[in-house]
C-alpha cells in the first residue's frame, strides 16, 4: 500500500542506522512488526494457565501411541 | 554422519526448541515458576523455536477460537523452523538408533528431536518419551 506520512525524519534515520536497514519502507515495516510482536507477547503472557480444558499431550498422542503399542507387540 | 548427542531437557540458553507437550502444559497451567519465567523469556526475546511439526500438532488439538488466537500469537513471536527432506531422513536414522536401544518414539517426536539436534539447541518438553530417550547413556556417536 502506498501512503504519504508526516513523521520525524531524524527518528527514521536513527532507526535505519540502528537496525542496519537501508530503506524507509523497511524500517517502518520493521517497526510495525515489532509493535505487533510486542502486543502478541503481552497477550501470550496472560495466557499461561488460562486453558485448563485444552487437549492434553497424552490425548493428542493417543492414536499414534495405540499404533506404536501394536507395532511393539509384533 | 552427524552424531546424536544427548540434549539437556530444560533451561539454559536464550534459544530453545519447544515441544508441543510443553506449550500445552503451559496453557493448561501445568508449569512451575521457573518454567513460567523461561517461557516469558523465550516470548520476549523471540528465542523459542517452533518446528513445523509442533505447529501442526497444536493445530490438530485446537478446541476453541480463543486457543487458535493464542496459537497465532505463538507463531508470531517464535522462530519458525520448517521441516526438510533431510530432517525426514535423519529422523528415520534416529528411529532405528533408538529402537536398537529399546526406545520407540512417535513419528512426530522423532521429528521434533531431529530439529533440536540439527539446530544444536536444548529441547523443552513435558513428555516422558523424550525423557527416556534423552536419558540413554549411550545416546550418541554412531556411525554409518
Amino acid at each position: 500500500m502506498k501512503m504519504t506520512l508526516d513523521i520525524d525524519a531524524k527518528k527514521v534515520e536513527e532507526a535505519m542506522a540502528e537496525y542496519g536497514v537501508e530503506t524507509k519502507t523497511e524500517v517502518i515495516d520493521l517497526a510495525l512488526t515489532e509493535l505487533l510482536r510486542k502486543k502478541a507477547v503481552e497477550r501470550l503472557l496472560g495466557s499461561i494457565g488460562k486453558f485448563p480444558a485444552m487437549m492434553t499431550n497424552a490425548e493428542l498422542e493417543a492414536p499414534e501411541k495405540r499404533h506404536l503399542t501394536r507395532a511393539r507387540g509384533r | 554422519m552427524r552424531s546424536w548427542k544427548p540434549l539437556k531437557s530444560v533451561i539454559s540458553p536464550v534459544r530453545a526448541v519447544v515441544d508441543t507437550s510443553f506449550w500445552i502444559d503451559a496453557w493448561r497451567g501445568d508449569v512451575d515458576e521457573a518454567e513460567k519465567h523461561r517461557i516469558a523469556e523465550l516470548w520476549r526475546h523471540g528465542g523459542g523455536v517452533l518446528p513445523q511439526i509442533v505447529w501442526l500438532e497444536l493445530l490438530v488439538g485446537l478446541r476453541s477460537p480463543e486457543e487458535r488466537a493464542h496459537l497465532m500469537d505463538l507463531k508470531a513471536v517464535s522462530q519458525w523452523e520448517p521441516l526438510s527432506e533431510a530432517d525426514g531422513m535423519a529422523a528415520e536414522k534416529l528411529a532405528a538408533l533408538l529402537r536398537k536401544k529399546g526406545v520407540v518414539l512417535a513419528a512426530t517426536d522423532l521429528l521434533v528431536l531431529t530439529v533440536a539436534h540439527r539446530l544444536g539447541l536444548p529441547l523443552l518438553h513435558h513428555d516422558e518419551d523424550f525423557t527416556r530417550a534423552l536419558k540413554l547413556p549411550d545416546f550418541a556417536p554412531q556411525r554409518d
